[in-house]
């Protein structure tokens, strides 16, 4: 569906994006990476905003850079907290009649779409007067209301508080269900992991991994794991381990054994009968890696 | 398409007279309105030259002097040098771009309405000078001038001038980031230095085409100044040149100009980028 | 029940003298506003055209000095002076330095003096929109009460900014220019002939700083919104200017009205350059010169003002001190709300 080829992109002597090869298919895919990764400057790129300073980047097979009929298939939801001064209804018809709908249709379909997210009864209200929430909402309302294949989805979730946050994942997940592709952004590592399980790992410009998380953990898995056993006698655990073929680290740390091995699933395949023969009393077996963050973690830290 | 270019002109149309610029345009215009008053109030005509003669003169001298010199720059100046940038100041451009329509399609929505606030404040501003002229005392030249036709003149000069003008001045909005300080510069040294240059320097300048416009049915030998050749001169290079163009050719080259400059504008347009928020690498 | 205070603490060393907290909120402004590139050519153009002085007044230490005095008619400092001066004006000024000087000195000093107003339009234009209003918009003020700071400090300190800009389009240069034409004078003789100039043209430079900082600082803290203020600034200079021209014309030079003329007042330009005009004394400087020389009489003719100078000087104090009230209003309610 979307597909960079060697995109790079340059502001002055800034490089914001760094030789990005990378495709994304179908469904709901998470754009990760800490502030300053190139979220945004990629986003920008891929909806047509900025032209590449090199390579290329391609929606449905065609460049996005000046291709204004292409814009009829996306939907974009800018992170900027941006607005006319309008109420959220004539807002979002607006829009809706910049994307080529009719008067009547456009108001029909924003009516629609404001109720969907959940904003039917403030419609009449001015933008401004929203709280932030409401304002996430009609932003994602305006990136909608002309039915769009694929919704690009800046930092959705940013600035909301618990609730709206949770009925904004619920939303997008719904549309993700729906049949609508979805690239959003975010550098909330839980938040992404709760609503997709592709996602795009950026880091200074650069793309570190993309796919499944589980295919990123399979290319994790020469990467030692760090796995943090507490118990009562980590020294003598520690003396048990030490001849382990897949162990290649130890670490002691006051009543905690720290692990570190090449070959996961022979160590926990172990670790029973070496508690068992050592007697040891163990009160909790953590894997360090076993969440999106480790993985972002790791891949950060090997760049 | 026609339903796209009017929900952004009037996108445009309400940046432009919801913000504390209008605000600013029309104190000017009640000051000049004002200034009129004040000089029907205040001046009286010379032993040798009849009330006749010396109204209309100072008149048309005011109109060219307060209005085409000054005001059909400045008011231009405010509304189209800003066609993009408040909305890439306002982070609102995002919405803009990410639709499909064409950029110059855009671009052009909001020139037209820009254009149309910028004609429409100068043609009013210009109506409530002369109401502020002629009401204290009525016609003092006794029906001899033609108040409402010259006025007319130069309402239609400003118009072609807020075209005109915008064009350029959306052009330089378009190509330098400071576009406002641009048109200064270019406003004070090109329109009010060189029109008031002899010959074929003054032809490169829009106001020389606008005052054809504004002058077409005056002559100006014909003002009944009698007063000494020093200050004749002086009245000649205020009110601008005695054989201008004519009123058709200075409307096709200032059309002619507004042309390129939008055509120009496009092709700027379509190659530059243009962000919502500053370019500031994520 | 003891309340555990954690937030703000005392602070317990010696804090600096009251008098002086203006200058740090001044400093650090100028420090800020220097960032800006537009602002640093804007003022390197504006010293540009002193080149054309500093070479005027090479030329005239050149023809003044002793030694050559008699064989400097084929020069080109001369000949400089010719084209500026006349030549009734520069043979007599070559034959008796000691009468004319103050008269070529001031009037050099206002001539330079009236070019420097465009650029503190523009200068003003520049600086000046955002000094409050992005204080304002920002809920900076809060930054600058919760010091021991008064809004005489805050306003004195912005005043302070804008004031150095116009300094240095202004003052700076004409020090420059005075220290310059001091150094090339041929003797000590010149400095006590003309050593009322600088302090003269210092004092008209100062009636600009506040004459022109204090309105734009008060235009600025009327908006939160910064962008349209520079052209407002900018179209106040200009229109009052048209307004003022078109007065004179219709009232006193093409229509009858007997008196002196009073539409200088209208212009700010002309108020300015009206109290830099009298500063210098120019008038009475040039009045044994108009006698010799056709071009400095109507110098005298273009240049001196009908009206009172006192009543420009007096417009642009009061101006100045209801736009600092107006600023110190503003502020204060800012302040205010900010707080609740």
């Amino acid at each position: 569906m979307i597909q960079a080829r060697g995109l790079s992109k340059w502001f002055g002597q800034v490089i914001a994006l760094n030789g990005v090869d990378v495709r994304i298919g179908e469904g709901i895919t998470g754009l990760l990476g800490l502030n300053g990764a190139g979220k945004t400057t990629f986003l920008r790129l891929l909806t047509g905003q900025l032209r590449p300073s090199q390579g290329s980047v391609t929606l449905f097979g065609e460049p996005i850079w000046n291709n204004h009929r292409l814009l009829r298939r996306i939907g974009v939801c800018p992170e900027e907290d941006a607005f006319y001064d309008l109420s959220g209804l004539a807002f979002v018809a607006c829009l809706a009649r910049l994307s080529g709908l009719r008067r009547a249709e456009a108001r029909r379909r924003a009516e629609e779409v404001l109720e969907r997210v959940g904003l039917g009864p403030h419609r009449h209200r001015s933008v401004r007067a929203y709280s932030r929430g409401m304002r996430q909402r009609v932003k994602l309302a305006q990136a909608l209301v002309h039915d769009p294949e694929v919704l690009f989805l800046d930092e959705p979730l940013t600035g909301t508080d618990p609730i709206v946050r949770r009925e904004l994942r619920e939303l997008i997940v719904a549309l993700g269900a729906a049949g609508k592709h979805i690239v959003l952004s975010s550098h909330v590592l839980h938040e992404v992991e709760s609503i997709t399980h592709t996602i795009v790992l950026m880091h200074r410009g650069r793309v570190l991994a993309d796919g499944d998380v589980e295919r990123i953990r399979a290319l994790m898995d020469e990467h030692p794991h760090r796995v943090r056993i507490l118990c009562d006698r980590p020294r003598t655990l520690a003396r048990a381990l030490v001849d382990r073929p897949h162990v290649v680290g130890l670490e002691l740390t006051p009543g905690a054994l720290v692990v570190e091995t090449d070959d996961p699933a022979d160590f926990f395949a172990a670790v029973p009968h070496l508690v068992d023969a050592t007697g040891v009393e163990v009160d909790e077996l953590v894997s360090e890696d076993d969440d999106l963050a480790a993985v972002f973690r790791y891949l950060v830290e090997r760049s | 398409m026609i339903g796209q270019l009017w929900t952004v002109a009037t996108l445009e149309l309400r940046q432009a007279i919801g913000g504390a610029k209008i605000l600013v345009v029309v104190l000017m215009l009640f000051a000049l309105a004002a200034l009129a008053f004040a000089v029907r109030a205040l001046a009286t005509p010379p032993p040798e030259l009849g009330p006749e003669a010396f109204w209309p003169a100072i008149y048309l001298l005011m109109l060219n002097f307060v209005f085409l010199q000054t005001t059909v720059i400045l008011v231009p100046l405010a509304f189209a040098t800003s066609l993009l940038r408040n909305d890439i100041d306002q982070g609102t451009l995002v919405y803009l771009w990410t639709r499909p329509v064409p950029r110059p399609t855009l671009l052009l929505a909001k020139f037209l309405a820009a254009s149309a606030v910028s004609a429409g404040l100068l043609v009013v501003g210009m109506g409530l000078f002369c109401l502020a002229f002629l009401l204290p005392g009525g016609d003092p030249s006794g029906g001899a001038f033609d108040w409402l036709g010259r006025t007319v003149d130069f309402m239609a000069a400003a118009v072609l001038g807020a075209v005109g003008y915008g064009a350029l001045f959306a052009l330089f909005g378009l190509v330098f980031r400071r576009g406002l300080i641009w048109g200064i510069a270019y406003g004070f040294l090109s329109e009010f230095v060189l029109t008031n240059f002899p010959a074929v320097v003054r032809e490169v300048t829009v106001m020389h085409y606008l005052r054809a416009v504004a002058l077409s049915g005056v002559d100006v030998r014909s003002l009944g100044l009698r007063f000494d050749p020093e200050d004749l001169a002086e009245v000649e290079r205020l009110l601008g040149f005695l054989d201008p163009p004519s009123a058709a050719s200075a409307w096709a080259t200032v059309l002619l100009l507004a042309g390129a400059c939008l055509v120009l504008s496009a092709c700027v347009v379509r190659a530059r980028e243009y962000c919502a928020a500053p370019a500031r690498p994520e | 029940m003891a309340i555990a205070e954690r937030g703000y603490r005392r602070w317990e060393g010696r804090l600096r003298g009251r008098a002086l907290r203006w200058w740090i909120i001044a400093r650090w402004g100028v420090r800020l506003s220097g960032q800006s590139k537009w602002l640093r050519r804007l003022v390197l153009a504006a010293w540009l055209p002193l080149l054309y002085w500093v070479l005027a007044f090479f030329a005239i230490g050149q023809v003044t000095d002793p030694e050559t005095i008699g064989a400097v008619e084929d020069t080109w400092q001369f000949a400089l002076l010719k084209a500026q001066f006349g030549g009734a004006l520069a043979d007599a000024f070559v034959r008796d330095p000691a009468s004319f000087r103050p008269t070529i000195w001031a009037t050099l000093f206002y001539f330079y003096l009236y070019t420097t107003q465009v650029w503190v339009m523009l200068v003003t234009a520049v600086v000046g929109p955002r000094l409050i209003s992005a204080d304002l918009s920002a809920h900076a003020l809060g930054l600058y009460f919760a010091r021991p700071i008064t809004r005489l400090d805050y306003v004195a300190g912005k005043l302070g900014v804008v004031a150095f800009w116009i300094g240095a389009v202004t003052l700076g240069p004409v020090t420059a220019l005075y220290g310059l034409s001091i150094l090339f004078s041929p003797s000590l003789e010149a400095l006590s002939q003309t050593i009322f100039v600088w302090p003269r043209a210092a004092g008209a430079c100062a009636v600009v700083m506040v004459g022109a900082g204090a309105p734009v600082l008060a235009l600025s803290s009327l908006t939160r919104n910064p962008r349209f203020l520079g052209f407002a600034w900018a179209g106040l200079w200009v229109l009052s200017h048209v307004a003022s021209t078109v007065l004179s014309l219709a009232i006193f030079r093409i229509g009858g009205a007997e008196g002196r003329d009073w539409t200088g007042l209208v212009s700010f330009f002309r108020n300015l350059l009206a109290v830099a005009f009298r500063f210098l004394e120019v008038e009475t400087k040039l009045a044994p010169a108009a006698r010799l020389s056709h071009r400095a009489s109507r110098w005298m003719e273009r240049y001196s003002y009908e009206h009172d100078w006192r009543w420009s000087l007096c417009l642009l104090l009061v101006g100045a001190a209801l736009s600092l009230w107006v600023v110190a209003r503003r502020v204060g309610r800012a302040a205010e709300e900010g707080a609740q």
